[in-house]
């Protein structure tokens, strides 16, 4: 019976010139073949439609025009307060920090110096203001406004403390130099010069009549500055 | 005239012209089969992030937009209403950081292998160049999106160049601040920086990048694939079409893999912080601010050890990459392999406990 078989199969190659076990591989092949040709079909169709709608753009509701615009108005007004600022600097030889009844012991208000850098004014102990570059010794982040319980700020980027007090790091941070101290000047609402302080701590005017005044923290523009 | 000789003897052997035709670098090439075959795919494979940064990058040009008003509002914009705009996005930033694994894994394994000797020590040269370029790549790239994260990690990034001249003498210690200066564009990081990280990203980069991975890519098919081990394969497979199709299924495997991961999984999602929250010039470092992943061996040294120790470190290990065809020449492949899974795990502990070696050493 086997016999006849290879018999009938070898007959059927030498008629043909194949083997119905090629004719087999090739039928598989074939439905293979079309059920990927069509998967790819399916995909196009899909990854096409995908790609005409991202470059023909979303079609955007009213609200979320409206939205968007929102957005673009508030960071384009963001981007232009900071050249304002930074014209302000060039031009003027006072720059408004604070009211000194604004600041506050332990949460520094954020200001920008005339090196157009970060920088915080505190209040001191002695109710006068403590003002301070914010821009991180070691390399350069913005440090935190928010005093811990021993009167030091951090820097998150790499973990070095600040005592806001001497500008000083303590001896485990990366940061090795101290936080500048930036000098003030306390003027009355009419804009006259109450009482100083140089970046050397020198204090100069009337400092009790100053802090009784409701003064105004400025910092002036010195030499080397922008 | 001895020194030309050499220089010309020298550039005609990393240059064989009469190799340079196509039965010669195809036809012919054969890749040896033994037990670290797996890495000659790894190269292929960085390729492959490549070509997937390259078009999902073109597709962000084409609503990003490089101002500090707008860049982050773009990338929200491209996030949550551009049709496939995160799928696209998602690729651009998982792809980034596999072609980074990729590139560093298949330096290491090009080390273990002995892949740098006579004559392939221009194929290695431009092949650390590239991972150097490719860094240089996250990182500029990183600024693009304008978030507080980005540019407080671009402030570090660019202070550490100015740091490093406080260690150079004379006039030469200016050098760093100029340059640092010259990347930022102005007095802090604004406008001018996100024009010049733009340009660097999406041109010059890219293609210093297309120069030298063809002189990369031209010298692996001169000179074919490294015997990598050893003893010499007995076995070997034809590069065309065998191992070229070996490579292009991978490929497709790992797309599919990148793919998916991208339509389900945002890159942000391992982040602690938003990464739309765009950048404040009037806040504070976010805490618990870090880099990528991809410089996490060298960002905790950085607040471990003083600064220059971390330069010194990062200068001689440039110096010792660079030179490695001749430092190396007659090291034996058991000595490099210990060399690289001793660099291998300092990587991968940085990488990976990196921050509970940090907290349990400050403690």
């Amino acid at each position: 019976m086997v016999d006849d078989d290879k018999g009938k199969i070898e007959d059927a190659t030498v008629e043909s010139g194949q083997t119905p076990l090629n004719d087999e591989a090739r039928r598989h092949f074939l439905q293979g073949g079309i059920a990927v040709a069509a998967g790819l079909v399916l995909l196009s169709i899909g990854a096409l439609d995908k790609v005409f709608r991202f470059f023909f753009g979303p079609r955007l509701t009213e609200q979320e025009e409206t939205t968007i615009l929102r957005a673009h108005v508030k960071y384009s007004e963001q981007t232009l307060s900071l050249e304002k600022l930074e014209l302000e600097r060039e031009h003027n030889n006072y720059i408004f920090v604070a009211a000194l009844a604004d600041l506050d012991q332990t949460t520094g208000k954020y200001f920008i110096d005339y090196d157009m850098g970060p920088a915080l004014a505190f209040l001191g102990s002695d109710g006068l203001p403590d003002l301070l570059s914010a821009k991180c010794t070691h390399l350069g982040c913005t440090v935190g406004n928010q005093t811990n319980d021993k009167g030091q700020v951090l820097c998150p980027c790499h973990v070095s403390y600040f005592d806001i007090k001497t500008g000083a790091p303590t001896p485990d941070s990366p940061a090795k130099t101290p936080l500048p101290h930036l000098g003030w000047v306390l003027m009355d609402k009419q804009k006259k010069v109450l009482a100083s302080r140089s970046a050397a701590g020198e204090i100069s005017g009337d400092i009790g009549h100053a802090k009784q005044q409701g003064a105004d923290v400025y910092i002036q523009k010195t030499a080397g500055a922008v | 005239m001895k020194m030309l000789t050499t220089a010309v003897d020298f550039l005609a052997q990393r240059f064989p012209v009469e190799k340079m035709n196509f039965q010669s670098m195809v036809q012919k090439k054969t890749v040896p089969v033994h037990r670290m075959s797996w890495a000659y795919y790894l190269g292929g494979l960085t390729f492959l992030f490549l070509v997937i940064q390259v078009i999902t990058g073109l597709l962000l040009l084409f609503y990003y937009e490089p101002t500090v008003s707008d860049a982050n509002l773009s990338v929200e914009y491209i996030m949550n209403h551009v049709s496939a705009g995160a799928l696209i996005r998602n690729m651009h930033a998982w792809s980034s950081s596999c072609m980074i694994f990729f590139a560093a894994i298949h330096l290491i394994t090009a080390f273990a292998m002995k892949a740098f000797t006579k004559p392939r020590e221009v194929t290695w040269i431009a092949g650390v160049l590239l991972l150097v370029i490719t860094m240089v790549l996250g990182f500029t790239g990183y600024l693009l999106p304008w978030n507080q994260i980005a540019v407080n990690a671009t402030k570090v990034g660019l202070q550490s160049v100015d740091a490093v001249g406080q260690y150079l003498p004379g006039a030469l210690s200016q050098l760093p601040h100029i340059v640092r200066e010259t990347f930022q564009g102005g007095p802090m990081v604004g406008q001018a920086t996100l024009t010049r990280f733009f340009a660097l990203h999406v041109v010059l980069l890219p293609l210093a990048l297309a120069g030298l991975l063809g002189l990369h890519l031209l010298m692996v098919q001169l000179h074919g694939m490294s015997q990598g081990v050893d003893k010499v394969a007995t076995k070997t497979e034809s590069f065309f079409p065998i191992f070229f199709f070996k490579d292009l299924s991978l490929w497709a495997g790992i797309f599919l893999v990148v793919f998916v991961v991208a339509l389900c999984l945002p890159f942000d999602s391992f982040l602690p912080f938003p990464l739309l929250e765009p950048y404040n010039p009037l806040g504070a470092t976010p805490p618990s601010i870090k880099p990528e992943w991809y410089f996490y061996f060298i960002y905790y040294p950085l607040e471990l050890l003083p600064f220059w120790v971390i330069l010194l470190a990062t200068m001689l290990g440039s110096a010792v990459l660079i030179l490695t065809p001749w430092i190396f020449k007659d090291t034996s492949r058991r000595t490099l392999r210990y060399i690289a899974m001793v660099a291998s795990v300092y990587l991968f502990t940085a990488t990976v406990f990196g921050q509970r070696i940090y907290e349990l050493i400050k403690k």
